[in-house]
């Protein structure tokens, strides 16, 4: 599915750094000590190794190329290149150890959220987006590992070089090093907080000036044929390179301040050359210090430089994980027994005796869909409920499996209030047909099964043949292993159903709750499904949401439902004699099954 | 094909590639001047020679400084150029694309072209050219240092040097694609979430929540073990780049140290060696890397010129001509049949009718019967066959589109709206009508009150936080926008569907005197909309199946006296 980029409003709020939230990522890794404890050792040693190459050399320039050693000075080498292979070694085995902890950690945090979230009730999806609760088991979880990962590791690492580094040269001669540390770091650090506050704000500037461009452009393209039938061309072209052009400046801008400040920081590290080769060279003169101290000073000055940008950093890495720890801590931070749908409770196998007492439910606060509804299904009977769209019709269907919680009044299933059943074990028994049939990305075969390894093919291919889903599937050219493109749109409305009965009786339904498709069917499958709808039924207690005039007119007993009350009941005959609200519904179905369909 | 790209850039790019030319050479001095200084130290030391050496880095310094601002200034400027210059001419083209073109590419696929793609270019020109030329300039020039203090030691330091061009090069290139599955797999896991999310209802319904958990942990599996292998290539390259430069270390340090022992080099060209290698090791990645920024930015720039070299299907013929009446309007339709470019029927078959000055045609018919198809192809939304619709006793493919568009006031299906205030909507076609005219188009629409309690009335922007128009408010925005433009053909397209039927018929009434004299097709499922046109027509699968005025077609029993029973058993129940 191709996403389009918006303007997402920034997130620019500072945050602190929370002490729960390291609580937090440290349960994840306390069964890891081990592996952590590596990764800590190798981290220490990849940066001792980075440190003493330049160390090598300044002992080779001293003891042995001053003094005309030949044998020392191939020890040596041999010396270096050993180093620097175990420098090879812990550099990716530190690398590699981190970033395996982090996945690890990572793949047990999105685990345990997508675990939390799919055990939410019902309303909980209604009432949030899903787009933004897969963020929560996505994006914000990459965050987070970037903290980990990069963020932690990185500080760790470059701290440490950074402190070598200084140690190293203090014992070397602790004077030229506050002399140098004294004239650059001042410029260094004044520079560094100027620039990260100016290309902060500019590169904020450059990212909104995307996204408008962006959503400029995404807009354009829907609404092509107004622009050209409204003639607007020349005017949207010029607003568009008027956009582009503010890109332009913002973006010369940016690179103004990036061409100031990169070359700053080289020319940093080319005057504490400059410096170190006539001060250090000076206390060569006098002896204070041999050629291979400056040597070092030279070296250690440019790997200097280098990791203090890092550092500087990992600040916005922070930020983010931050913010992310915060959106995932809500989702997960809800009293459980408020969301979750509960567990335990009756467990017994279903008759299928239904019966609504004074029922009064709401989606809303206030805003009742069934008002007052009561009404018995016995064991074995064919219940169909018809009324106008809107009346509240499936909201009974939703009732009955308990995906919503009722205001007032009480639902019996078998005699049992539905409140006293464990849920899970009820909704097992119902088979439940929705008008919109969904679909899962996978196979014909996958989708029926629904992944439950339990079903042989022949079997699958029984129950297909038993509600005419065979007849179509066979005309597929990979039949059971054709794949669901698009959630099913290449499928037709009646195929889909099809699939869904044979999903549905491939759990055995004590039950049977169908929500008839309102849409065009070719009288073909119409045919079908017609047939298979009487099979289902025959032999169970159903409650069929009815639109064609044959399940109406088949049913033991009809209820009539608009603006959320029953306002008729009977069999087809009693209310056809009425001449009542069932009269007309049953009219406008007629006129409407006459109409050719397509 | 890059090269057409830079062409007319030689006043940015010549100046960049003299000043890189000169920061290389004044980084390349640094050594040297090191080099004299210890030399000097070792020989005859002169204090004032040191503290001249050591004013001389500094003074290179400061000019590195300059230079390698300028360079900088001058390229990515150029790039900056090149880049906008393309988006315009991305924009620009797309204007001139029919429904063919959006029918076919999905929305997705031309911003993914004119985002991603375009971020690919840039960097191909920005610092694609920047490493290439930095690399190249650099590389010889040490080289040439190099070579001058010592030829055989520059061999043998530079020796293990081309292995990494070729590892940077290779590794890089396998770390963009791994990181390319690696995003895939990231979209797979966030379309699973989606898709469980999404169907949570028939998830729980059957009780498999904890089956779903199972099958996410594998997704889950997938994604981590992809990580795991960019994170691999990722540990070997930078610890093996910096294994490479420390094995020219090695080299140097002992054949150098050997030669330092004879006599045969100085000290302070041992010392300069060291400071080559390192700036040698740069470009040697660095045209690795290129290498890759070239190979991608190319891609890209081809899926970009994809749209921009694309000519345009539905444009002006030669010698187009204005529509000479523009204040009447009559059409006429003669065998008109249609064909979508992917479709296996003809969305039009054989339309034949005739709509007179200032005559109104309703059309009715179910989804998918082709009425907007043949608004469509009236104001030449699509290409369209020669002599099948007339207009002025004119076929529409001589006159200019512009000319034929502005004889039409067109209310969309889809009520879009742009998000800007309601003002620019509503002035679409002239963003400089007066406020009271975009007042009483407002008031023709039944908006006036609406808009009247906004806080910011006609200054209120779409889209913002906030400001919810409902279905039935946006519609009757877009007919104002039409109302407005005041051409002399109207077509409104299904504009009364999301409109209750107590404001369409005010909305009707307000427009009888505007539409008095004009020309108009007025699309519609309800009976209600076209009661009172002048004729109607019923469409079915691309054909008229009825034709007439309302009393002939409910006398006729037909295919329109059905709809029109079914309108009514409907609004009785509704009342029930």
């Amino acid at each position: 599915m191709p996403r389009h980029p918006r303007v997402v409003p920034e997130d620019n709020k500072k945050r602190k750094f929370d002490i729960d939230l390291l609580f937090w990522l440290l349960s994840y890794i306390k069964d890891k000590k081990f592996l952590v404890g590596v990764s800590v050792l190798l981290i220490l040693l990849s940066a001792g190794l980075g440190l003493a190459s330049p160390h090598i050399v300044r002992v080779g320039i001293d003891d042995y190329i001053g003094k005309g050693d030949y044998n020392g000075l191939l020890t040596l080498a041999v010396i270096y290149f050993f180093i620097r292979v175990f420098y090879f070694a812990s550099q990716f085995g530190q690398m590699y150890l981190t970033a395996y902890l982090g996945q690890k950690i990572m793949y047990r945090m999105r685990l345990d959220i997508f675990e939390h979230v799919i055990k939410l009730k019902k309303s909980y999806f209604d009432k949030n987006p899903i787009g933004k609760i897969m963020t929560r088991v996505t994006t914000d979880v990459k965050a987070l590992n970037e903290l980990l990962t990069s963020g932690f590791v990185n500080f760790f690492s470059q701290s440490l070089m950074l402190m070598g580094i200084l140690v190293f040269l203090f014992l070397e001669a602790w004077k030229l090093t506050l002399i140098l540390l004294v004239i650059t770091m001042p410029l260094l650090i004044i520079g560094t907080i100027l620039f990260r506050k100016k290309i902060t704000v500019l590169y904020r500037k450059i990212r909104t000036q995307i996204a408008k461009i962006n959503s400029f452009l995404q807009e354009s393209i829907s609404g092509m044929s107004i622009i050209q039938l409204f003639n607007r061309q020349e005017y949207n072209s010029n607003k568009f390179m008027k956009l582009n052009n503010e890109w332009y400046n913002y973006s010369v801008d940016s690179m103004i301040t990036r061409a100031t400040f990169f070359p700053f920081i080289s020319f940093l590290s080319m005057f504490a050359q400059a410096i170190i080769v006539y001060l250090g060279g000076r206390l060569v003169f006098e002896n204070f210090i041999t050629f291979g101290s400056l040597f070092l000073f030279l070296r250690y000055m440019r790997m200097f430089f280098r990791p203090l940008r890092q550092i500087s950093q990992q600040y916005n890495i922070l930020q983010r994980a931050m913010a992310a720890s915060e959106k995932i801590n809500n989702i997960l931070d809800r009293k459980k027994s408020e969301v979750y749908t509960k567990e335990g409770g009756y467990k017994g196998e279903l008759k299928g005796e239904i019966e609504f007492k004074n029922v009064w439910f709401a989606y809303e606060e206030d805003e009742y869909v069934l008002k007052d509804v009561s009404f018995k299904i016995n064991v074995g009977e064919t219940i169909a409920i018809v009324g106008p769209t809107g009346s509240g019709k499936t909201t009974i269907i939703n009732l009955i499996g308990k995906f919503y919680d009722i205001q007032r009044g009480e639902i019996f299933v078998d005699g049992i209030n539905i409140e006293d059943w464990d849920i899970q074990y009820l909704r097992k028994q119902l088979g439940i047909v929705l008008q919109d049939v969904f679909l899962f990305s996978g196979n014909i075969f996958e989708n029926i099964t629904f992944y439950n390894p339990d079903f042989d093919e022949k079997e699958v291919e029984e129950l297909a043949e038993y509600v005419n889903a065979d007849k179509f599937i066979n005309k597929l050219t990979n039949r059971y292993e054709t794949k669901i493109l698009e959630r099913g749109k290449t499928l037709s409305f009646g195929q889909r159903q099809l699939l869904s009965f044979t999903r549905t009786l491939s759990y055995e339904p004590k039950m049977f709750i169908l929500d008839e498709a309102t849409s065009n069917i070719d009288s073909e499958t119409e045919k079908y499904i017609q047939d298979a709808t009487e099979k289902l039924t025959s032999d169970r207690t159903s409650i069929i949401i009815a639109h064609r005039l044959s399940t109406i007119e088949n049913a033991d007993r009809i209820l009539v439902v608009h603006k959320g009350e029953i306002r008729e009941r009977g069999t087809h005959k009693e209310l056809i004699q009425k001449e009542g609200l069932y009269y007309d519904l049953y009219q406008l179905q007629s006129i409407e099954e006459n109409q050719p369909a397509k | 094909m890059i090269w057409d790209y830079l062409k007319d850039k030689k006043k940015y790019l010549f100046p960049a590639l003299i000043f890189l030319l000169l920061v290389d050479i004044a980084q390349l001095l640094v050594p040297l001047m090191t080099k004299k200084a210890i030399d000097g130290l070792r020989q005859s030391p002169n204090m004032n020679d040191l503290l001249v050496t050591g004013l001389i880095i500094f003074g290179l310094a400061v000019s590195v400084f300059i230079f390698r601002f300028s360079w900088r200034y001058f390229l990515l400027r150029m790039a900056f150029k090149i880049v906008v210059n393309l988006r315009n001419k991305i924009y620009y083209n797309l204007l001139k694309f029919s429904q063919h073109f959006f029918g076919k590419w999905e929305t997705g696929d031309i911003m993914a072209r004119a985002i991603n793609d375009m971020r690919a270019v840039q960097r191909m020109f920005s610092f694609g050219i920047v490493t290439i030329v930095d690399a190249i300039v650099l590389g010889i020039a040490s080289l040439i240092f190099m070579f001058s203090f010592h030829v055989k030691l520059t061999l043998i330091a530079l020796a293990p040097m081309p292995i990494l061009i070729f590892a940077v090069w290779f590794f890089e290139d396998k770390i963009h694609r791994t990181f390319r599955e690696v995003q895939e797999k990231f979209s797979g896991l966030q379309n699973f979430v989606q898709e469980d999310f999404s169907g949570i209802f028939v998830i729980k319904a059957f009780n498999r929540e904890l089956n779903e958990k199972n099958r996410f942990a594998k997704e889950n599996q997938e994604y981590v073990d992809k990580n795991l292998k960019v994170a691999r290539l990722f540990a070997t390259l930078r610890p093996f780049i910096m294994f490479i430069v420390g094995l020219s270390n090695l080299l140097v340090l002992y054949f150098g140290g050997k030669l330092v022992i004879s006599g045969e080099l100085q000290l302070g060209s041992f010392f300069a060696f060291f400071q080559y290698l390192q700036y040698m090791s740069w470009p040697m990645m660095a045209l690795g890397f290129a290498i890759n920024l070239y190979q991608r930015g190319k891609a890209s720039l081809s899926r970009v010129e994809d749209i921009t070299e694309r000519e345009p299907i539905v444009y002006d013929r030669e010698n187009a001509l204005d529509v000479d009446d523009i204040d009447s309007v009559s059409l006429k339709v003669k065998d008109l049949s249609f064909k979508y470019d992917n479709a296996n029927e003809s969305a039009l078959k054989n339309i034949n009718f005739e709509v007179k000055k200032g005559e109104s045609v309703g059309i009715i018919g179910r989804i998918g019967s082709g009425k907007t198809t043949l608004v469509k192809n009236i104001s030449r939304l699509v290409k369209i066959p020669e002599d099948t619709i007339i207009v002025n006793n004119r076929d529409i493919n001589d006159y200019k589109l512009s000319s034929l568009r502005n004889m039409i006031s067109y209310v969309p299906q889809d009520s879009f709206l742009f998000s800007t205030t309601i003002r620019e909507n509503i002035a679409y076609f002239n963003p400089d009508m007066s406020i009271e005219k975009i007042k009483k188009a407002a008031e023709i629409a039944d908006l006036k009150d609406a808009i009247d309690d906004l806080p910011k009335k006609y200054d209120t922007k779409l889209g913002e936080r906030g400001v919810n128009l409902s279905g039935g408010q946006k519609q009757r925005m877009t007919i104002a926008r039409a109302i407005l433009k005041d051409a002399p053909f109207f077509i409104f397209d299904d504009s009364f569907s999301s409109i209750d039927t107590n404001t369409e018929e005010k909305i009707l009434n307000n427009l009888k005197d505007i539409l008095k004299n004009k020309t108009t097709i007025i699309i519609a499922h309800r009976i209600s909309t076209i009661k009172y046109v002048d004729k109607i027509m019923v469409l079915d699968e691309g054909k008229i199946v009825e034709k007439g005025t309302h009393e002939e077609l409910i006398k006729k029993q037909g295919e329109y006296y059905n709809i029109y029973k079914i309108q009514e058993l409907k609004e009785k129940i509704a009342k029930e």
